[in-house]
């Protein structure tokens, strides 16, 4: 029996009367809503197409007109392997498939028809290559209308569009009857004062798009569970074994949507006081039933802590979704929706799929609800969020556990099934929260400075700027003015820019004026420019400070003084003269504090501005110095060498060395123990 | 003789001839010894003199180990705290299921095939010690008899490794295989259940393997078998003939191991130790697990002998 699939009439009836409501969109408007969308969509399941129908209607906020509507239509991206997004993933060695890139694991958007108030804008289509002069990449299409949209004027276009749906590539696609798609129609560029802001898919770069309305109709085969951006309107059953799912939310700069028939569906509400109450819509696998609770807890530790530190989750409800395994949909955020990711075998302790979840959830306010261009700026949300992650694991969980995963699958991806803690292992949110780790790897005198746009980034490095070197700052600025300053000046920049599409030079401007502090010097450093720090204890001595050698007597005569000998035999206690050098090796200059300990327990501590090269500190007192440490509260944390900013008089790393690779011995033993298996 | 009889049999050998045990237990320590000096002092250099010591005598830290793993080179890049305590049988037994059980190290296959080759003679040396019944441990005769039939076990061991390599390859073909059949389905479940079956498989395969050739070692010692394979086609056939209490046998001690590492991921030292006293007890236990291990092999070989001398060889 063939399937029945939305005929141009029954689509043009829905059409009609969701217009409306698009135009009309209800409540009180949080964004320009000024680019709308009104979608029907319908699922062939067999061929792993989607036939598309949509009306955008787009109204120009800048102060000059234009005849042009830039489209992306991402999933060009994977249309073949000269798109710009192929070429680039490649060049960073992160490719969803590797080598084996089969017929049917290839995806495209297709558009079929474009008319605007009746005119056909087929003629006028062209793909622009904005960025790379790569006229083979079909991610952008650009259609010209037939008179320019002045400003605070609109113009409705209407499209038909067929799309093939990829194997998943960057996390949308299909695996046998598991679908999760997202970026999947032509989606309009942001038109600003310099002209559209409408870049190819990059390998390394997300996206970037206005806020406007969402009306999505979704016309599946029966026996789907479904999730999607925004509320479900209705749910009608449309024979032939097809159901149509209305969806609807505004104030929101994309929607996905999600379909598979193993998903089990668990409710919950966050609510607390102060804030507004969301509903939560749990899809989750069966293998993971038991980890429910903890989806839930961690969303909705997200939603309390940004939404105290930053503002409120604006929308109603959110949707978390525990992708189907080997999807490859894991972790990553869209409106009002999110993917998570877990293990069949998964103690809690080791920050999953807590992790994973308070930073898609937090995505919601850094990306979601401040909406920054992606493409050029990633770190403003993917830093922001990941500094705000690893604040929120800290305050809510802890110090989690080291976790190894083992037994892999076949083919080794996506990593081994059984998860095990080691619970004497701790990790801090300095460390590890902030991936030190993955930033001081990737950090050297090559990478680019954060200013270079993400996607001109050198791909392999992109994510590392935008993620951890991002989040090291600001945890150092956090260091540096404290919480109680920086927390204010965050919620500021997420008030004022909520909706909006900040660009860096905001966020630096209202932490400079919430502050009221100048931190021109930090940005220039941290930001326009790529210098390494590391400041290092690079010697510390203690030696009597009396005099040794000649001097003058009473009568002015020379005299031999043993500066040794000084305080023996009842005279008075040894002075000692402790000397600490400190020197700076990176090109970095950040004001740092030396901590003198002395053997007698006391303490001393001098401020640097961190300026020179080096520099001598001396401290003379009755004790001979024990260690010196520069920035021991460690609010530096961009420094790339900690080992070194620390030296004992008398090294005592001989113990531990011999302690760890006694226990490293054990492991070298029964693995030559296990090697007799073969013998 | 059945299986629990033999089992029984072997442990008491094994246990009557402790010099036995201690000398494959020193070897075994003396072989990684030098490694484990060479990682002290890599260890030793890398934290300097920095404050770092003191967290690391207290316990572990990450903050030094993130930085630590980018300097360290050769041998001691293989440090990883998840390679010690009870990550020593996770690890081990992650590394025996995939195949790749030298951790990428070329120092550590250098280790492992001197230690093999020592191997080899102390092997030799104690199934002649076990192949005579109520006979004391003798080191001159240990040391005559290991280098007696130190070639034809060398033999036997180099086919075996062939063999068992074309089992990992044939495992690796096959789970490429199984990879491809879920490339486009299967749920967690299905395929966390396809991997344990598989697995299973392999680990199966393997000890075949090594049951045919542990009774071809103890043909070539108790028959004084002079050709390698000859002494395989012996142990086969041995094996084929008795498959019951052959692998009875085996699997029993393979459960007393597997019940060892057990217990030694449950009760493995944890990083507290701060002072000397604590690290040495650490130590010691640790060893006492070693060692444990290679009593039950020895076990293994006692009752393995004892099987093939009852049963009149083949």
């Amino acid at each position: 029996m063939p399937r029945r699939r939305a005929t141009p009439a029954t689509l043009a009836a829905a059409l009609l009367a969701t217009l409306a409501a698009a135009q009309e969109p209800p409540g009180k408007a949080l964004s320009p809503r000024n680019a709308n969308y009104v979608i029907e969509v319908s699922l062939d399941p067999v061929a792993k197409t989607l036939s598309g129908r949509q009306t955008t209607t787009w109204r120009n906020l800048q102060q000059t007109p234009t005849d042009e509507l830039y489209f992306h239509l991402w999933w060009n991206a994977w249309r073949n392997d000269h798109s710009t997004f192929m070429r680039e993933d490649v060049m960073r060695g992160r490719s969803d498939h590797g080598d084996d890139v089969r017929e049917y694991d290839w995806g495209y958007l297709e558009v079929e028809t474009a008319t605007s108030n009746g005119v056909d804008l087929m003629p006028s289509r062209r793909y622009a290559a904005p960025d790379n002069g790569n006229e083979e990449d079909r991610t952008v299409m650009v259609l010209t209308l037939p008179q320019p949209v002045a400003p605070g004027e609109s113009v409705t276009v209407e499209l038909t569009w067929r799309a093939r749906i990829p194997r998943t590539f960057a996390r949308t696609g299909y695996r046998g009857d598991d679908y999760f798609i997202a970026h999947w129609f032509p989606q309009l560029g942001v038109y600003e004062a310099a002209g559209w802001n409408c870049h190819h898919f990059h390998a390394a770069t997300e996206f970037f798009a206005d806020y406007g309305v969402y009306d999505v109709t979704l016309e599946l085969p029966d026996g789907l569970v479904v999730g999607a951006t925004g509320r479900l309107a209705s749910r009608d059953e449309v024979g032939s074994g097809r159901v149509r799912y209305r969806y609807l939310q505004e104030d929101v700069h994309g929607f996905a949507w999600t379909a598979s028939p193993r998903y089990l569906v668990r409710e919950d509400r966050f609510a607390v006081e102060g804030l507004p109450a969301v509903d939560l819509r749990l899809l989750i696998q069966p293998e993971h039933r038991a980890q429910a609770s903890r989806y839930f807890h961690a969303t909705k530790a997200a939603l309390e802590h940004y939404g105290r530190w930053y503002g409120p989750y604006p929308y109603r409800q959110l949707t978390i979704v525990d992708p189907p395994y080997r999807l490859g949909a894991g972790g990553m955020e869209y409106p009002t929706l999110f993917t998570g990711g877990s293990a069949i075998i998964n103690p809690f302790g080791g920050g999953s799929p807590e992790g994973v979840t308070v930073h898609e959830a937090g995505h919601q306010f850094w990306y979601g609800v401040v909406g920054n261009n992606e493409i050029e700026h990633a770190w403003l949300d993917e830093g922001l969020n990941t500094f705000s992650t690893a604040r929120v694991m800290d305050v809510v969980y802890g110090r989690t556990k080291l976790r190894r995963s083992y037994l892999n699958p076949p083919g080794g991806r996506p990593g081994g099934f059984v998860r095990v803690l080691f619970d004497d292992v701790l990790e801090s949110r300095a460390i590890h929260g902030s991936r030190f780790a993955r930033f001081i790897a990737s950090e050297g005198p090559t990478m680019d400075p954060m200013s270079v746009p993400t996607f001109l980034a050198y791909p392999a490095g992109a994510g590392s700027l935008s993620y951890h070197k991002t989040a090291m700052w600001l945890h150092t600025l956090e260091n540096y003015l404290g919480w109680e300053r920086l927390q204010p000046a965050m919620a500021a920049f997420y008030r004022r820019f909520a909706f909006r599409h900040p660009k860096p030079e905001d966020f630096f401007a209202v932490l400079e004026e919430v502050t009221g502090e100048d931190l021109g010097w930090f940005f220039d450093q941290v930001y326009y420019d790529s210098v390494q720090f590391d400041y290092a204890v690079a010697k510390v001595t203690s030696r009597p400070a009396a005099v040794t050698g000649y001097v003058e007597g009473e009568g002015g005569e020379l005299v031999y003084r043993d500066g040794k000998k000084a305080g023996e035999a009842g005279e008075e206690a040894t002075i000692y003269r402790n000397e600490v050098v400190v020197r700076r090796h990176g090109g970095g200059v950040f004001p740092v504090e030396l901590l003198m300990v002395f053997e007698d327990g006391s303490e001393a501590r001098r401020a640097w501005d961190g300026g020179e090269r080096w520099r001598l500190f001396v401290d003379e007192r009755p004790s001979k110095l024990a260690y010196a440490v520069i920035d021991p509260e460690r609010v530096l944390l961009l420094d790339l060498d900690y080992t070194n900013n620390s030296r004992l008089r008398a090294p005592e790393a001989a113990f531990p060395a011999r302690k760890w690779a006694s226990k490293w011995m054990i492991w070298l033993q029964d693995l030559l123990t296990t090697v007799t298996f073969f013998l | 003789m059945n299986a629990y009889r033999a089992i029984a049999h072997g442990l008491r050998r094994a246990a009557g001839a402790p010099a036995l045990v201690l000398l494959l237990w020193l070897a075994n320590l003396l072989v990684a010894l030098p490694a484990a000096w060479v990682v002290a002092d890599a260890l030793e250099a890398d934290v300097g003199a920095s404050r770092f010591h003191h967290s690391l005598r207290a316990g572990f830290d990450t903050a030094w180990y993130a930085e630590y793993r980018l300097r360290a080179r050769g041998l001691a890049a293989t440090f990883e705290p998840s390679r010690t305590g009870k990550g020593v049988v996770y690890e081990n037994l992650d590394a025996f299921f995939g195949g790749d059980l030298f951790a990428g190290s070329p120092a550590v296959a250098g280790i492992a095939v001197l230690y093999g080759l020592l191997f080899v003679f102390l092997q030799g040396g104690a199934l002649a010690h076990f192949s005579a019944p109520r006979a004391r441990f003798n080191p001159r005769r240990f040391i005559a008899d290991g280098g007696r039939f130190y070639g034809r076990l060398l033999q036997l061991a180099l086919i075996g490794l062939a063999i068992y390599f074309a089992i990992y390859r044939l495992a690796r073909w096959l789970f490429g295989r199984l990879d491809e059949s879920f490339r486009d389905g299967g749920s967690e479940q299905r395929i966390f259940v396809a991997t344990v079956i598989g697995g299973l498989l392999l680990i199966a395969a393997l000890n075949l393997v090594r049951l045919v050739f542990d009774y071809a070692k103890v043909a070539t010692v108790a028959d004084d078998q002079p050709l390698s394979v000859v002494a395989l086609w012996q142990g086969l056939r041995f094996v084929a003939a008795r498959p019951l209490r052959t692998a009875g046998v085996y699997a029993g001690v393979g459960l007393l191991s597997l019940l060892l590492l057990a217990l030694y991921a449950r009760l493995a030292p944890a990083a507290g130790q701060s002072t000397l006293l604590a690290v040495a007890a650490a130590f010691a236990f640790s060893q006492l697990f070693v060692a444990a291990r290679l009593f039950l092999r020895l076990s293994l070989l006692g009752a393995e002998l004892e099987v093939y001398r009852r049963s009149g060889g083949v």
